[in-house]
């Protein structure tokens, strides 16, 4: 009985082990093979904006004009719906391209009254913030922040998404405000 | 003998279930999760992308670039001369507004349009004219010549106005000053052991020259067992700015399980220099089930031994009972 656990035993973790380390690795190498010869100049560009996108069969078109943030009407003391942007750059020079976010002036504004970017989102707190993906809220600031990198060729999406809460004394009042993205090649 | 089969039975079933399971779960985590197609991009576009020129003490250069409109709706485009420094090492937030020692030329260059409107796939040329004063400081000097452009749709209620630049960087060296050509290598690290995706190498390269320099580098990854190449990275390049040190790291996400010679390739203005490492990505639990399958096999031939020593103990003994009533 003994012996016949021990073989058990062995046997199920070399055949894990096996089974886990005989997995066919992916390679990401392609090769190409022909006697072609073409010469083609191409100048470096790079781009900003919107592309057609694909989603099971159908076509969804990401345009700049939604790169604008529209938090609608919000209550005081309340927490706006989060509000997605899709940020687009092209780029064929080869060399990474990154993408950076900023504000002239980091606070929403509707005459005197301010909502500070800040990370704590929350019913009851005055601020607003972006998140990459599905990451953590970060406050805008003056300087650059990088936000994404590319390959080097071919489009990139970066996923932001804008949240925004009141606090329960805020001032009615459209409050209004800027982000800059800013895409470059180094 | 009964029990023993059956418990034979009950451990070629458990390992066959355990196999599909491995099997299910490799190809579950191994597969490729369904994506987006990306198709026609539409936006702002420029060209080129960066221009490096050499120029003399009181020189004038005027370069070109070509500003797109790839949208189907009329864009307003602002053009802006920026500066672009690193401050204190920070590539993740270089400064293109405010000039520094290396950026001064951000106030030697004219733009001859800065406002203008592009309709659908309309281009323009914007010119621009670089002044060289007679003494320019030694070395290289940086400038971004920006185009930008921000959705005229008001906001319906409370929100955020997003402007989108794209930026040309221009890089000059000022040839008839100083240069300092002075960089190196440096903190090179490929880890012995990693056990969990990516794999990674990294380097830094330290530029302690005025002039920016060139690095580009990649990873190539071959088994360690029969010496194929599974993976070669693409070969990126970038440029390290002067008095500054800046990171790269190389990742492959879909390393498998096993043993690779990893070679990091780095070219350094020209000269190219190679890191090589024998790298263990089998993870620990992987390493703890070999260890008790060993000992498994080990005590299971100690028991075995012990039992037909014993067996052959009590033969011979019978043997000699037998023997002895003869």
């Amino acid at each position: 009985m003994k012996k016949s656990a021990l073989l058990a035993v062995s046997a199920l973790s070399l055949g894990v082990v096996g089974l886990a380390t005989f997995t066919p690795v992916v390679n990401a190498a392609t090769t190409a093979s022909g006697n072609a010869s073409v010469t083609v100049t191409v100048g470096s560009a790079i781009g900003i904006g919107g592309e057609t996108v694909e989603e099971g069969g159908t076509n969804n078109s990401i345009d700049m004009t939604e790169y604008n943030v529209n938090f609608n009407t919000v209550t005081a003391g309340n927490v706006a719906a989060e509000q997605p942007v899709t940020v687009v750059t092209t780029n064929n020079t080869g060399t990474p391209g990154t993408l950076y976010i900023s504000a002239a002036d980091t606070n929403l504004k509707s005459g005197g009254d301010t909502i500070p970017a800040g990370t704590n989102i929350a019913e009851g707190t005055s601020a607003w913030a972006y998140k990459v993906d599905d990451g953590a809220f970060q406050a805008v600031t003056t300087s650059q922040v990088q936000i994404d990198t590319d390959s080097g060729s071919g489009t990139n999406q970066t996923a932001l998404k804008f949240g925004l809460s009141t606090a329960n004394d805020q001032a009615t009042g459209q409050y209004n405000g800027s982000v800059t993205y800013t895409y470059t090649v180094q | 003998m009964k029990r023993e089969s059956t418990l034979k039975f009950i451990s070629k079933r458990i390992a066959l279930l355990v196999a599909f399971m491995a099997v299910y779960l490799l190809l579950a985590l191994g597969g490729n999760a369904a994506h987006a197609e990306g198709g026609e991009f539409k936006g702002l576009e420029i060209s080129p992308a960066s221009n490096r020129i050499e120029l003399g003490n009181g020189e004038v250069y005027t370069g070109e670039m070509s500003v797109k409109n790839s949208t189907d709706a009329d864009m307003n485009v602002e053009m802006s001369v920026g500066s672009y420094s690193i401050e204190d090492s920070n590539y993740g937030s270089p400064n293109y507004d405010s000039p520094s020692k290396y950026s001064v030329i951000k106030d030697w260059i004219q733009l001859d349009k800065n406002e203008f409107v592009l309709s659908p796939d309309e281009s323009t040329v914007v010119r621009y004219t670089i002044n060289t004063p007679a003494n320019p400081p030694a070395g290289m000097q940086f400038a971004t010549i920006f185009a930008s452009t921000t959705p005229s749709e008001e906001l319906e209620g409370s929100g955020i106005v997003a402007t989108s630049r794209i930026g040309m960087v221009v890089s000059v060296l000022m040839k008839d000053g100083e240069t300092i050509e002075q960089a190196s290598i440096q903190n090179e690290k490929i880890d012995g052991y990693q056990p969990t995706s990516p794999l990674k190498a990294s380097f830094a390269i330290k530029n302690e020259g005025n002039v920016g320099v060139d690095v580009s580098y990649s990873m190539t990854v071959k088994s360690a067992i029969n010496g194929t190449e599974v993976y070669k990275s693409n070969t990126d390049s970038n440029s390290v700015y002067p008095e500054s040190t800046r990171n790269f790291t190389v990742n492959w996400d879909q390393v498998g399980i096993g043993f690779y010679n990893v070679e990091l390739n780095i070219t350094l203005n020209g000269k190219n220099h190679t890191v090589k490492k024998l790298v263990c990505t089998v993870p620990i639990w992987i390493i703890i089930l070999i260890i008790i399958a060993i000992l498994s096999l080990v005590a299971y031939a100690v028991i075995n031994y012990r039992m037909r020593q014993e067996a052959k103990g009590s033969k011979s003994k019978k043997t000699t009972k037998k023997s002895s009533k003869k």
